[in-house]
């Protein structure tokens, strides 16, 4: 049995070199695979055109041209699977990572995952941070047990190249420094939406872990051992200090204590 | 270490750690109240508008009109009835045509259709 119109509509849509699917007219008798071709045309520019306002960055980096290509075979091997526009995107990091031509710029796969958390904190639902003093009123005994619900927003992207410091150089957020950045210092980002502007803040070692085990939903005093795991300096201190004016924690959750 | 002395260390170094950025935070401003600022409507260039993620119609980036009336963008508080106000071409606050920017949706410059 032939495919329904609508398969055989969508996957003409999608491939330049394809005939226009048989059973297509237009309503005024004119010739349909003009039509077809302006409305497939429109249909790429606009998903390309989505990439390219969801992810700068890449785009900087890119160029142009290369942008449009490789957002362009993007769009024809991942269509959208959802008519929100605004969800387009989220496995464009991981192609971008599985391109072999690209393999010259290993944060790219990495610098894509943060532009596209942006977007998830951009649109993911408003709430009121709290504050610290919601922590320094359990006891003292209660800390450890207690667990930090996370803002809505938060989003959390380990790297180990210096992803916040490349986004703010290709966005231009900070000027393009006259030397070569180090590639091998490692930066965390966590991507926050406490108001209505998007923050993303480095995280040093440590503090990635710190933050990771908060976003898995561990007590507070999980939390703190991850952080010094990962590097034995780990100022506890300064990191509830930078998730609570951050505005990344939403509550605080009195966790069951120890008998 | 056992795993109880363990605890009791991380107790303590939570105790000391939640005091003091709790003194440190005591003395700045909470981000939310630092950059107070108001949705502005009418000013925003065509695909330039801003959007809360709450259920508004438009959002971020979708006005088609410059100056649409029911599209918004983020402005320092206090400052959107200001916009319009200036005559000179190259202030920031200058608008055409006698527009000023709102903290209410305007019907002016709508897209039509």
């Amino acid at each position: 049995m032939a495919e329904p119109l609508e398969q055989r509509f969508s996957s003409a849509l999608l491939d330049p070199r394809a005939a226009i699917p048989a059973g297509i007219r237009r309503a005024d008798g004119g010739d349909p695979a003009f039509a077809f071709a302006v409305y497939r045309n429109n249909v790429a520019v606009s998903l390309v055109e989505t990439l390219a306002a969801g992810f700068p960055a890449v785009r900087a980096l890119l160029g142009e041209a290369r942008f449009k290509a490789v957002a362009l075979d993007f769009v024809r091997r991942e269509p959208p699977r959802s008519p929100v526009l605004l969800r387009y995107g989220a496995t464009f990091p991981q192609a971008l990572g599985a391109r072999e031509d690209l393999a010259a710029i290993p944060f790219l796969a990495d610098l894509a995952a943060l532009e596209w958390a942006r977007i998830e904190a951009h649109h993911a639902a408003d709430a009121a941070p709290a504050a610290i003093a919601d922590l320094a009123v359990l006891g003292e005994a209660a800390l450890g047990a207690a667990r930090l619900t996370l803002h809505p927003s938060v989003r959390l992207v380990r790297s180990r190249f210096p992803i916040v410091t490349i986004h703010a150089i290709e966005t231009g957020g900070i000027e393009r420094p006259r030397h070569r950045i180090d590639l091998g210092t490692g930066q965390d980002a966590l991507v926050v939406r406490p108001g209505m502007r998007v923050a993303v803040h480095p995280l040093s070692e440590g503090l990635g872990a710190f933050v990771e085990a908060l976003v898995w939903g561990a007590p507070l005093g999980d939390a703190l051992e991850a952080g010094i795991n990962e590097d034995a300096s780990f100022d506890a201190s300064g990191a509830l200090q930078l998730v609570f004016s951050a505005g990344a924690v939403e509550g605080v959750e009195q966790g069951e204590q120890d008998a | 270490m056992t795993i109880t002395t363990r605890r009791a260390a991380s107790t303590a170094i939570l105790a000391g750690a939640v005091a003091t950025a709790a003194a440190a935070l005591a003395a700045v401003p909470t981000p939310a109240s630092a950059q107070a600022q108001e949705r502005c409507y009418g000013i925003a260039l065509a695909g330039a508008n801003d959007c809360g993620g709450h259920g508004n119609a438009t959002c971020a980036g979708t006005s088609t009109v410059d100056y649409q009336g029911n599209a918004w963008k983020l402005v320092e508080a206090g400052t959107c009835v200001q916009y319009g106000s200036e005559t000179d071409m190259t202030n920031a606050f200058y608008l055409p045509e006698g527009r000023m920017g709102s903290l209410e949706p305007l019907e002016r410059d709508l897209p039509q259709g």
